[in-house]
């Protein structure tokens, strides 16, 4: 455990040396938050009232939480894996005595917090301010946890494999694009899944992507505990379960392929 | 005249690369199909619940998508990855070798990569005017369309000036990784109506950081919209911005040149 | 016509004054080696030849141009080259280079031809330029990437470390090409290195550089009279031989219990060997001094 922490305080300190681009990302991200409540503004005067069950004041509150966990999703972990592997970097990781996707981790995470971190001291007040109470029912904060850390566990896990299959595929980037471009279309990340029509609500809410950021958002805008929410939370930890398995699946059989060609 | 031979010389050459990189022309289709989707999908459910965005039909919103995708696939094609890439063609020092051929630097550094396996994109951006025509109240006139097309034209020039500017403060800051973050962010400025921006950021977003205009224009021309002075004024902040960013990267080049 | 030079350079900042003090000419076809230990201020100098940088203050005249001006006439009459580093297209075979040069400093078709055959001759690449960049050794794609450079009939050469990183026998060849260039085309060339061999071979004539200072300007001859009339000897050994027995044979410059670096008179070296030979050495080098050693000895006297 000791071993991981040294990883993630390197992380950190590698990412206070890129303070610019830190701050560069921060400003990309406003750029395009300041983009979508525009968008929604427009949509909701255009609508005459609230779109969907969301009046303006939800619809900022849902894209503020968005941002707080989309702060915590963001990372390169499928993009370094892939280098790792491709550069043949990957038969030294394998020698040093630490498991290689808990080092990838670990050493993603601090930065990962930081700007956690960042988003909920910034939007955090926001929400409370719009939202006018704390809004924290005492059920939320066990369900929060759950969710967000199956969240974050599913997404790490899909862009773990994406980069794990550079073992076998030439262009794992391209993959990891195209998983974004899903998630852009059924995560909820750019509308509330809630928006679509019925039918395709539902198959969306079957999908793993819904759980990596509408559902969490939707546990904590909710101010009561819906029934929805034991399924969703059941739906996310069977994906978890079963990725987390192809993950190490795939973990093994690359680990093969570079003991056996000894890169 | 020699630039011009010069570029016809990067084309070919990198129509030559082509073939070796055969594979990314299907994967870059599926790739471009993928993020295409997501914003008609994003598109659709908008107009489940509303008929008309900030005045715009859906058709006509979906007109707006196609010419920001034909931008983005004009500019992927010829100077994008270059212009995200600056930052390690100066740190490299590859910018020295450029610096002292006989042939304009500004246009070596950014058509060095064509990605001429980028141009099977345009198939979904065609898709995609075919979906937009499909779903107009009214078809479109051809000679409008042409003239939106046109308009396209100087919209690359603008994006052009635009994301010159962005890579040249390599000059100044040195290594940024986080250029292609602040390109892409930037560009999502133009892929919606410009309306929505209401009164002062939509000042903003027309003149200082033009970008709303880019896919906007082009629609509103082929819509047969009556925009003659804005046509005008776009063209004009057009030449404004074409010569600013040659200013700016001069001056770049000048620091670059006395503080190696 | 030749190539007149004289500078006075001054940086700004308090902290790097890259280049400082320097002043030359060098003449139509001379052969050049600016030499000196890394981070010494060659690649500057030259940098500033080429139009790269150009000075906080001070002159500098090439062919009658003023470099960082940077006049497409002034351009097409020379060529640089760096070490290591790769100016062909890398996926696309060495020819689609060369074409792509003849489009860039617009080379006229029979030039193009003529110099391409004879390059291709000098250097023995024929049978490599239709292979893609990727495809050659080090050894290899520099000779490319001097041909490539050479196409457009260059006045000038400039060379940054050419035979940096490159196997023994490919610096021989590099060194051989380059003196018979420099001889039958009668192009001016200037070199930067840090390997005296490259030096020793090649150049008229030596300008050491030191900490952005002109410290040595003359002949390699002269050089190797007045301040390197050493050579070092680097030993090998397992036990049984120790500083003192050493001593008694050269100067030590360094010790431990597997190697030493002796320094030795060239006149004494036959007779240092005889000695050191006697001793139960496994290993023993002979080699010319290094320029950290030779820069010293400037400085000393």
């Amino acid at each position: 455990m000791k071993k991981y922490l040294a990883v993630a305080r390197i992380g950190w300190l590698e990412g206070l040396e890129y303070r610019t681009e830190f701050f560069m990302s921060i400003l990309s991200w406003g750029i395009r938050l300041l983009i979508s409540l525009f968008l929604w503004f427009a949509i909701v005067q255009a609508k005459g009232g609230p779109i969907g069950t969301y009046s303006f004041q939800e619809i900022l509150v849902y894209f503020f939480l968005i941002q707080i966990i989309s702060s915590l999703h963001f990372t390169f972990i499928g993009f370094e894996i892939s280098k790792d592997i491709h550069r043949g970097d990957i038969a030294n990781f394998l020698l040093k005595p630490f498991h290689y996707i808990l080092f990838r981790l670990s050493h993603s995470l601090s930065y990962q917090f930081l700007r956690l971190l960042i988003s909920v001291i910034i939007f955090a007040p926001i929400i409370i301010l719009i939202t006018g109470k704390l809004a924290f029912a005492p059920w939320k904060i066990p369900i929060f946890f759950i969710s967000m850390l199956g969240a974050y566990l599913i997404n790490a896990s899909f862009q773990i494999i994406i980069g794990l299959s550079s073992f076998w595929v030439v262009n794992a980037t391209r993959f990891l694009f195209t998983y974004f471009a899903i998630l852009t279309m059924a995560s909820g990340i750019i509308f509330p899944l809630d928006l679509f029509p019925p039918q395709l609500y539902t198959i969306a809410t079957y999908l793993p992507f819904a759980h990596i950021f509408y559902f969490p958002v939707k546990m904590m805008q909710s101010a009561t505990f819906e029934p929805l929410f034991y399924q969703a939370l059941a739906i996310q930890w069977i994906y978890v379960v079963a990725l987390l398995t192809v993950v190490t699946g795939f973990y093994r059989l690359g680990l093969r392929k570079v003991e056996s060609v000894g890169r | 005249m020699h630039t011009f031979s010069v570029f016809k010389k990067l084309c070919a050459m990198n129509l030559k690369q082509l073939l070796v990189y055969r594979a990314n022309f299907f994967i870059s289709v599926i790739l471009m199909g993928a993020w295409v989707g997501a914003y008609v999908i994003l598109i659709e459910v908008i107009f489940f619940h509303i008929d008309s965005l900030a005045g715009w039909s859906k058709g006509e919103t979906l007109l707006i998508l196609s010419f920001y995708y034909l931008l983005q696939n004009l500019s992927d094609l010829f100077f994008k990855d270059n212009i995200e890439s600056f930052d390690d063609t100066v740190i490299h020092g590859e910018l020295d070798f450029l610096i002292v051929k006989p042939a304009p630097t500004r246009m070596l550094a950014f058509f060095w990569r064509i990605r001429w396996d980028q141009v099977g994109s345009v198939i979904i951006t065609l898709f995609l005017f075919t979906y937009a025509f499909q779903n107009l109240a009214q078809p479109l006139s051809p000679g409008y369309f042409l003239i939106g097309l046109s308009m396209v034209l100087v919209s690359f020039i603008l994006y052009f000036s635009l994301l010159t500017m962005i890579a040249s403060s390599t000059f100044w800051i040195g290594r940024n990784n986080s250029l292609r973050t602040i390109v892409f962010s930037i560009t999502q400025l133009s892929r919606y109506p410009r309306q929505i921006y209401g009164k002062i950021f939509g000042l903003i977003f027309s003149s200082f950081i033009p970008m709303a205009l880019l896919a906007t224009i082009p629609a509103e021309t082929a819509l047969a919209q009556p925009i003659g002075i804005l046509i005008a004024f776009f063209i004009g902040i057009t030449i404004l911005f074409s010569a600013l960013s040659q200013w700016v990267w001069l001056r770049g080049l000048k620091r670059y040149s006395s503080a190696n | 016509m030749g190539s007149y030079i004289k500078s006075l350079f001054h940086r700004d900042y308090d902290t790097v004054k890259a280049v400082h003090d320097i002043s030359f000419e060098i003449k139509q076809g001379e052969f050049v080696g600016f030499v000196g230990p890394n981070g010494a201020g060659k690649t500057t100098t030259l940098k500033m030849l080429s139009g790269i940088l150009f000075p906080t203050s001070g002159e500098v005249t090439v062919a009658g141009h003023v470099p960082w001006q940077r006049e497409p006439q002034f351009q097409r009459k020379f060529s640089l080259v760096m070490g290591q580093k790769n100016q062909m297209w890398w996926d696309l075979p060495v020819i689609e280079s060369f074409q792509f040069n003849k489009t860039i400093y617009e080379i006229p078709d029979a030039t193009f031809k003529a110099q391409k055959e004879m390059l291709c001759e000098l250097l023995d690449i024929g049978h490599l330029i239709n292979n893609p960049v990727r495809k050659l050794s080090l050894g290899e794609r520099m000779k490319c990437e001097l041909a490539t450079a050479l196409l457009h009939k260059p006045e000038i050469l400039f060379l940054d470390e050419p035979t940096i990183g490159l196997d023994v026998i490919s610096q021989k060849r590099i060194r051989d090409f380059l003196a018979e260039y420099n001889k039958e085309q009668g192009a001016t060339i200037i070199l930067t290195s840090h390997y005296m061999e490259d030096i020793r071979r090649l150049c008229d004539r030596v300008m050491i550089i030191d900490h952005g200072k002109l410290i040595y300007d003359g002949t390699y001859d002269k050089l190797i009279e007045k301040y390197a009339d050493t050579k070092m000897i680097e030993v090998g050994f397992h036990e049984g031989v120790s500083e003192a027995d050493l001593k008694k044979v050269a100067h030590v410059i360094s010790y431990n219990h597997a190697s030493a670096k002796l320094s030795v008179q060239r006149k004494d070296i036959t007779k240092a060997t005889t000695e050191l030979l006697k001793l139960p050495i496994e290993d023993i080098s002979i080699q010319e001094e290094s320029m950290e050693e030779i820069v010293r000895e400037i400085f000393s006297k």
